[in-house]
């Protein structure tokens, strides 16, 4: 158990620069899933932390020590990969208890400690066998119970359930959660999912394109997301946004006009952005915005609506229960205002209370603040 | 894959540095020495001196020689075509008759690869031994042929103009001809299946089928075995050397014997280092298509 | 028309029925024109003439093993197996160490080594003989041990390292990570979790190697004249004389010589089929 704190941390293969002035505080005992599409660069920052990529700049401090040049035996943490990387040549016993015996410890220690996680894991009957001869579920408990046995610092995984069937998916999830209660240790998860990085985590860090986009609990980045990435990023259906322009704290768009915001500004490139959760179909008539729609697919609890607004934005509302409804068919929306979220033109959130949102800051040209005018 | 760190220098260094240091010694200095020779006139008598430089003379010599335009002539017409052309075509034929429906029906699968394992186990010496035997005055084709009344009294087939390079070619064909069905055997067993009923669906013929999926299946590999030949055939001595020294006279001398005769019989070793560099330049142009082609892409991951 | 109906596809049943008749006497013919040498070979070896159809061979007889052995011939077979095993081990390692540098390491240059190697491969050897004679000569190796194993080393080591490497890619990175992760050192690495995994591999190539090398003629006919220094090609070349051949002796050398390189291949067939296919076995 203990803290990890990276600084200003790049890396960059050759001349591809795939991480950028990463800086974060993880502490003690905490569950961080590092999270973002694919290719962004998280296997990436979770092996430069484990010691198997050298970082090109920053720093990296385990427990207050820079660790930039300890080799990743010696750092004292344990990896589950997404490979599971079992060594097919060792019996489960042999592979869990691979780091003891390197480190020395005596038979009767390994043993022990060995016994000790496959009974957390469920795991006594298969020591005896080959990886080959465990199913993918199994397999995975061995990776897991391996990192369990060398009784780490702080325990990586890099999507360690993506090669599982969905249903085991969700189960090891929650024994995952399970496992994190019971050792209380730091756990760094990497994952391109949403959905597990929401169920898992304490603390979620987004990253896209090697660039630090949020860092904050799973609700701080569904109600209150830094930025367009990481609103649309975080939930399911989609965030819905709405391009348009902010005139004298009112949003304007050819489809929706909404506010008052609490916002000191005028801009032409502003966009909204709405949870379909949050948007609720109304009496025709007593919207605020009318959507064609294209498809309602009825999920059982609710309906999701597909359509367009009259300046051909898709959306997509969530119904309550069945909701029978032809393609082409026209409704109303009620698009309320307080759920509302604003996004300047660099994509960057606009919040009402603080002053991030000065005029000054956002300097649209001259040529903009007429069309800001006319809109 | 571990990217290049200093602290990665010291143990990449020595895993590498023993084996290149003996390869250097054994290719590089000695092709360097021959470079060099080839612009002398380097005799065995000459050799504690050293010979004197004499430019491209070795080379002009060459060109002159109409000896070494049937040295080239042998070695790219007999040694690298028509043996390779002759092994494709027959390697190919056996891989598709093994892998034949009857064939497999009667059993004979499993035997006929058993018995394409032998040749490729005996020693090129011993395949040399054991066909000139066949082709001995007492030896099993003259007993043949004589006993069928197709010649009246025994030839010697491996001194004899007319029929010394259809029985060279027998030999290296009979020693390396498994390779070559093998490894079409194994591009066949991964003939996609699929495609094949696709055609059936569109109503092709047996021929069809081997035209427009099993050639073309085939044909990397064919490209691949080809240069594969060309390359080790080119660079063979013990066949021609063993088989016939050459003869009749130099009737089948090739550029392998050439360097061999040149340098270490008759010790004319500046005219023999520059036979060895022309052998050298015509592989490297060889060599970088195979590496290029084939070396290269067979190992992107760790390029 | 019924007739016609009826004969038609039995006319076409008789035709498939020679094809296949056809097809099956090729690959008689076929089988016969591999195996008949090899046996010829073995079986000359037991008959006084060595040649199976000369008159009056017909008698099995020990005679002609007697005769290579009292030419030398077990020196010959000594000195192909030591040599072939000490050049195999030294061989070997010195492949996994390379190969594993390949496989696991960037490193500036990586691509001419690699080049290099494969160039190794295709190099004309019969150029470096004289070289290699003169620099021999120098250094007291002719008709030595060290020259032969220097010698058979280096020509099998661009094999060994290019069938090592792709035994390595098939061992996934991931291991060698896991077992970074697990607290092993560099060495500890490559000794027990990659060379375990490996091991199939490098039975195959070091086989391959010895193969390789006990076959070998124009070094060994170079560099070792005297006889008690000779290995077995070179022995059995010995029995063919000026202007009469011992066909006898010719032929038990031969099935010396032949035997163990069968035993060694028939385990290792398929392996080195998969070597052929990526170009890295020699026919
Ligand atoms: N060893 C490497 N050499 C060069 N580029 C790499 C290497 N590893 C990863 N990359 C690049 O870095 C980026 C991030 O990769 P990665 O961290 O694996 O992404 P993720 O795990 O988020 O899918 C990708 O664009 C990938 O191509
Ligand atoms: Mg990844």
């Amino acid at each position: 158990m203990s803290t990890l704190t990276l600084d200003r941390l790049s890396k960059s293969f050759g001349a591809v620069d795939v991480l950028h002035n990463i800086s974060l505080d993880i502490t003690d005992g905490e569950f961080v899933v590092i999270v973002g599409p694919s290719g962004c660069g998280k296997s990436t920052l979770l092996r430069t932390i484990a010691g198997l990529e050298p970082i090109t700049g920053g720093e990296l401090y385990l427990d207050g020590r820079p660790v930039r040049n300890v080799p990743a035996a010696k750092r004292g943490l344990a990896m589950v990969f997404q490979s599971y990387a079992l060594y097919p040549h060792k019996t489960v016993e042999k592979n869990m208890g691979f780091a003891l015996k390197i480190a020395g410890e005596p038979k009767a220690e390994i043993d022990r400690r060995v016994l000790k996680a496959a009974r957390i894991l469920k795991l006594e009957p298969l020591l005896s066998r080959f990886p080959r001869e465990l199913s993918g579920g199994q397999r995975q408990r061995v990776a897991i119970g391996r990192a369990i046995v060398r009784d780490p610092s702080i325990f990586l995984f890099d999507e360690p359930l993506s090669n599982l069937d969905a249903a085991l998916r969700a189960e090891v999830r929650v024994e995952l959660r399970q496992l994190h209660k019971n050792l209380g240790a730091t756990m760094i998860y990497v994952t391109h999912d949403q959905v597990e990085a929401m169920t898992l985590a304490d603390k979620i860090i987004v990253l896209k394109d090697g660039y630090l986009q949020q860092v904050g609990a799973p609700s701080t980045l569904y109600n209150d997301p830094d930025n367009l990435f990481v609103a649309g990023f975080v939930g399911s259906p989609k965030m819905n946004f709405i391009p348009g322009c902010l005139r004298q704290g009112t949003f304007l768009s050819k489809a929706l006009q909404t506010g008052p915001f609490n916002v000191d500004m005028d801009c032409i490139d502003m966009t909204v952005g709405i949870r379909p959760e949050d948007i609720s179909i109304v009496e025709f008539g007593k919207g605020n915005a009318r959507l064609k729609v294209d498809v309602a697919e009825y999920l059982g609890s609710q309906t999701l609506v597909h359509g367009r607004l009259s300046d051909k934005t898709q959306i997509i509302a969530v119904a309550p229960g069945e909701l029978k409804l032809e393609a082409d068919a026209e409704i109303d929306l009620d698009i309320p205002t307080d759920k509302c979220l604003l996004f300047n033109y660099e994509g960057q959130r606009v919040r009402p209370d603080n002053g991030s949102g000065k005029v000054e800051r956002d300097a649209p040209s001259g040529e903009k603040l007429q069309q800001v005018a006319s809109c | 894959m571990i990217s290049f760190e200093r602290q990665h220098l010291g143990f990449i260094l020595a895993m590498l540095v023993p084996a290149f240091l003996l390869l250097a010694l054994f290719y590089i200095w000695p092709a360097t020495f021959n470079l060099w020779n080839s612009f002398t006139d380097l005799t065995l008598l000459s050799m504690r001196q050293g010979g004197n430089f004499v430019g491209i003379q070795n080379y002009v010599d060459l060109i002159r020689d109409s000896g070494f335009k049937t040295v080239i002539w042998n070695t790219a017409f007999w040694l690298a075509f028509v043996s390779t052309l002759i092994r494709l075509l027959l390697g190919l034929g056996l891989a598709l008759l093994i892998h034949s429906e009857p064939v497999r029906r009667a059993g004979l699968r499993t035997i006929a690869r058993m018995a394409i394992l032998l040749p490729w186990a005996t020693p090129p010496i011993v395949a040399v031994v054991v066909w000139r035997q066949f082709f001995d005055g007492q030896g099993l084709f003259n007993q043949i042929f004589l006993d069928l009344g197709i010649i009246s009294e025994p030839v010697a087939f491996l001194g004899n103009q007319a029929t010394v390079w259809p029985a060279l070619l027998m030999i290296i064909t009979w020693n390396t001809l498994p390779v070559v069905t093998l490894t079409f055997l194994a591009a066949l067993q991964t003939l996609p299946k699929d495609l094949f009923e696709a055609a059936e669906m569109d109503g092709a013929g047996t021929w069809r089928k081997f035209v427009d999926v099993t050639l073309p299946h085939l044909a990397p590999t064919m490209v691949v075995m080809g240069l594969l030949l060309v390359i080790w055939t080119f660079n063979n001595f013990v066949y021609v050397w063993l088989a016939t020294g050459a003869g009749p006279g130099t009737f089948t001398n090739v550029l392998a014997t050439e360097v061999f005769m040149k340098g270490f019989i008759s010790f004319e070793l500046g005219y023999s280092s520059a036979v060895g560099m022309i052998m050298v330049a015509i592989m490297l142009v060889f060599g970088a298509f195979y590496f290029h082609f084939v070396a290269s892409r067979n190992f992107k991951e760790i390029m | 028309m019924t007739v016609a109906a009826v004969d038609q596809p039995r006319e076409r049943d008789y035709a498939s029925i020679i094809g296949n008749v056809f097809v099956v006497a090729l690959a008689v013919l076929a089988i016969l024109f591999l195996a008949l040498p090899v046996v010829w070979i073995f079986v000359g070896s037991f008959l006084q003439t060595g040649n199976p159809i000369s008159a009056g061979s017909m008698k099995w007889t020990f005679a002609n093993y007697r005769t290579i052995i009292e030419n030398d011939f077990l020196i010959f077979i000594f000195n192909s197996v030591f040599i072939c095993i000490v050049a195999v081990i030294i061989c070997t390692a010195l492949a996994v160490m390379v190969a594993y540098a390949f496989s696991r390491y960037r490193f500036p240059l990586k691509r001419m080594a690699f080049a290099s190697i494969v160039l190794g491969q295709l190099f004309p050897w019969v150029i470096l003989v004289t070289p290699l004679f003169v620099m021999f000569a120098k250094a007291g190796l002719l008709n030595s041990y060290v020259g032969m194993i220097f010698c058979y080393v280096c020509v099998s080591l661009p094999f060994s390292v290019y069938m090592l490497v792709g035994y390595l890619e098939a061992v996934p990175r991931d291991l060698d990570e896991a077992a970074a992760m697990d607290g092993c050192s560099r060495v500890q690495i490559v000794l027990q979790v990659v060379l375990p995994l490996m091991l199939p591999g490098i039975v195959a190539t070091a086989t391959y190697s010895f193969l390789l090398m006990w076959t070998e003629y124009l070094f060994a006919l170079a560099f070792l004249t005297e006889t008690t220094m000779k290995t077995m090609p070179l022995g059995l070349a010995l029995f063919f004389g000026q202007d009469t051949v011992d066909w006898g002796a010719v032929m038990a050398a031969s099935a010396a010589t032949t035997l163990p390189a069968l035993l060694l291949f028939l385990p290792l067939q398929s392996k080195l089929v998969s070597g052929v296919t990526s170009g890295s076995v020699k026919g």
